[in-house]
């Protein structure tokens, strides 16, 4: 019943955003339902911690620890988008007319289309069938589709037509690896079931290995493509780019780690029959991959909502190496980089939002003393990019910082050491382009002052989750880490 | 247990393929892999959707074939939808998109015509080669089914590939779509039903949008062709 609610929230959002008359309205539906989400969410969590998993509708809607984390990191960001949306699009849309005609359609298709896509997420983790898992992925990217083009312009539309001609590929991809594993099981189980997780779950170590593996890799690559690993990655650049920024926050805090939920699903479907090992090649090569392309790209790269992509490619390897070094210790890294990366990267995403409202351009050379015209954003955007870059006292220290002593301790000691040299590489990059954005000269041709308060307010938020958790993890928050570690079937080693 | 189980129960699945019913399929197949190729053959959007709407005819007809041998209802819903979705509603949209475009034919693709063809074929054998590495042998409809499913999943990635209309490679896309349905059907007949649902509602939804967007980037760049998406980079 709860899962149940918490998926029809907003859809009903998104149909009362269809018919809303005016502005005000749009905001208020869709901030209500982001808060109505999020506090659900936390009753839903409750629960799943007591009694291990709930489930829903006939048994359709299941949810256990791992997929009360992905609905955490859904709940929280889309709430913080939410309210930083508000602000943005009074900001964006300044110039146009919004109480009638094309104006107020154009808005009213931004909320509608926000709701519908934060629908489409929810499903992917708390969907009990493989198969409705992949038609929830397959419905983010249309979803999502005409928030990337949402300006109309022919980058914009290149990188929405890129975005869903790779997605689409990569998800039939994805199909593949869904049919095989189901034809695994269809030996055991026959074809009547329904290719649901809680069937699946209890036999999952008496299937068929050969076909797991290639089931596995096909899912791997499949929904690895809509995660961001390298090097199938090529979408993700130019659609975080091109998308309004609120957009590029939960495409790239939500959207990857719904897809890499995917990946996690399918993981702990495997592992009893395949075991670690292949799994764990698997994903060391994708994620080193990805490692590397970020490091040789955030390098060269002249605009900073792409740098912001190439670092959420960064992330996405981390949580993958997380998960091949394994172990609690890697396990739970990896779980919680899902959690801060979506924090942290969506914060950023806001900051650099609020630079592109203010000096017009996307470039980081023609961006500078953004501490000086808007003192709030600049110190927001400086303790985002520490934090994004990996240093303490934030969140995203811990769990890199636990994700490489996973590699020592479970013998993976070359590879941590790799990893380690590469996010060092990566601090420096992130650093360097920082440092010229908010300090330095400021233009006096731009008007000094914030940009929007209801802005600020979701920044502040964001920053002060990842400093808090980054200093203290509290007991229920690491207890739920350790029961979905449990679920992926690597908390004993 | 479940060893036990899984042979019994393939026995019952299995039964006794009638030699008609693998004669039948293997027609139907050797059907599918021509109008891919058809698809790849020609240089007008028309024609290469009127191949798509006999390759997805085909494949209802397979459906059907698949559920009369083994008795299954879901699939005979399956094949009846999937004609209708595809043959009926997906090719009306994609004539629809297409008659509004300036230009309605495959102006210059990336490798020409007899040299693409060439290179289907060698699809083609590849997938030969790889399928029995994938289907543990002694299932019903065995190799050549999942070879042509593969085949068609490389051919349709093939002409994602070199066609530079944006609906040619939509057509490409639905390629590898109908490969992967098919081969649901050659190895595990068919999906759950309403998984098979979800994949067609979320089929015909993304050929919808992607007209939309094809339609927006053609006003916007007057012309369909990919080619002039190349501003992003890096």
């Amino acid at each position: 019943m709860l899962l149940t609610i918490l998926l029809l929230l907003p859809l009903l959002a998104g149909s009362l955003c269809l018919i809303a008359p005016a502005r005000p309205w749009l905001e208020a539906t869709t901030i209500l339902s982001a808060a109505a989400v999020l506090v659900l969410t936390g009753i839903a969590t409750q629960q799943v911690m007591l009694s291990g998993h709930i489930s829903g509708l006939a048994n359709w809607l299941y949810a256990d620890a791992l997929s009360s984390i992905t609905v955490l990191v859904i709940a929280i960001v889309s709430f913080t988008t939410a309210l930083y949306s508000i602000g943005y699009l009074r900001e964006d849309m300044r110039a146009q007319d919004v109480t009638r005609g094309e104006g107020l359609r154009h808005l009213k298709r931004y909320y509608v289309l926000f709701n519908l896509f934060v629908f489409s997420m929810l499903v992917v983790p708390i969907s009990n069938s493989l198969g409705v898992l992949w038609i929830a992925i397959e419905g983010t990217t249309l979803a999502s589709l005409f928030l990337v083009s949402f300006y109309g312009t022919g980058e914009a539309l290149e990188a929405a037509w890129k975005y869903v001609i790779v997605g689409s590929v990569g998800i039939a991809l994805a199909l593949f690896g869904t049919i095989l594993a189901y034809y695994s099981a269809v030996q055991i189980l026959g074809t009547s079931y329904d290719l649901n997780w809680s069937v699946l779950a209890p036999v999952a170590a008496h299937l068929n290995p050969n076909i797991m593996r290639l089931a596995l890799l096909f899912i791997v690559v499949g929904y690895g493509t809509k995660a961001g690993l390298a090097p199938m990655h090529t979408w993700l650049p130019d659609a975080h780019s091109e998308a309004p920024s609120p957009i590029s926050a939960l495409l790239s805090g939500v959207l990857l780690n719904c897809a890499m939920y995917g990946i996690l699903r399918f993981y702990a479907l495997a592992v009893p029959s395949l075991g670690h090992a292949y799994l764990a090649a698997l994903l060391l090569t994708f994620g080193f991959i990805s490692l590397t392309v970020a490091v040789l790209l955030i390098f060269r790269q002249g605009d900073y909502k792409r740098l912001l992509a190439y670092s959420s490619v960064e992330h996405m390897g981390i949580i993958a190496l997380g998960v091949a070094f394994g172990g609690t210790a890697g396990l739970f890294g990896a779980l919680f980089q899902m959690l801060n990366h979506a924090i942290t990267k969506s914060l950023m995403f806001f900051a650099t939002g609020q630079v592109l409202l203010k000096y017009g351009t996307k470039d980081i050379r023609r961006v500078s003393g953004v501490i000086k015209l808007m003192p709030v954003t600049g110190t927001l955007l400086l303790v985002g990019g520490l934090a994004l870059a990996g240093s303490p006292p934030f969140s995203l220290f811990i769990s890199e910082l636990s994700i490489f002593s996973a590699g020592f301790r479970q013998g993976y000691a070359a590879a941590a050491i790799a990893m380690l040299i590469l996010i060092a590489l990566i601090f420096v990059g992130i650093l360097f382009y920082l440092n010229g954005m908010v300090f330095g000269k400021a233009s006096m041709a731009i008007k000094p002052g914030e940009v929007s308060y209801l802005s600020v307010a979701a920044m502040v938020v964001s920053a002060l989750l990842i400093l808090s958790l980054g200093v203290y993890l509290p007991t229920p928050l690491s207890t739920l880490f350790y029961q979905a570690a449990v679920v992926l079937g690597g908390a004993s080693r | 247990m479940y060893p036990f189980d899984s042979i019994a129960l393939a026995a019952l699945l299995v039964g006794t393929p009638s030699a008609v019913a693998v004669q039948i399929l293997q027609i139907l197949g050797a059907l599918l892999l021509l109008t891919t190729f058809a698809v790849v053959a020609t240089r007008l959007l028309s024609g290469a959707i009127s191949s798509y709407a006999v390759q997805s005819f085909v494949l209802g007809l397979v459906a059907a074939v698949v559920a009369y041998f083994t008795g299954s209802n879901d699939l005979y819903i399956v094949a009846v939808l999937t004609i209708i979705v595809k043959c009926g509603a997906i090719v009306w949209i994609l004539r629809n998109v297409t008659n509004r475009l300036h230009v309605q034919r495959e102006v210059r693709p990336y490798l020409n015509i007899p040299a693409s063809l060439l290179v289907c074929v060698l699809l083609t054998l590849l997938a030969f080669f790889v399928s029995p590495a994938v289907v543990a042998p002694g299932t019903f409809l065995n190799e050549p089914p999942l070879a042509i499913s593969i085949a068609m999943v490389l051919i349709g990635l093939f002409i994602l590939s070199s066609r530079r209309h944006a609906v040619a490679q939509v057509i490409g896309l639905l390629t590898i779509e109908n490969g992967l349905f098919s081969g649901a059907i050659a190895i595990a007949y068919g999906m759950p039903l309403i998984v098979e649902f979800g994949i067609l509602f979320d089929i015909l939804i993304a050929v919808i949008v992607m007209s939309l967007l094809v339609t927006l980037i053609h006003r916007e760049l007057i012309s369909a062709d990919t080619v002039d998406l190349r501003r992003l980079k890096g």
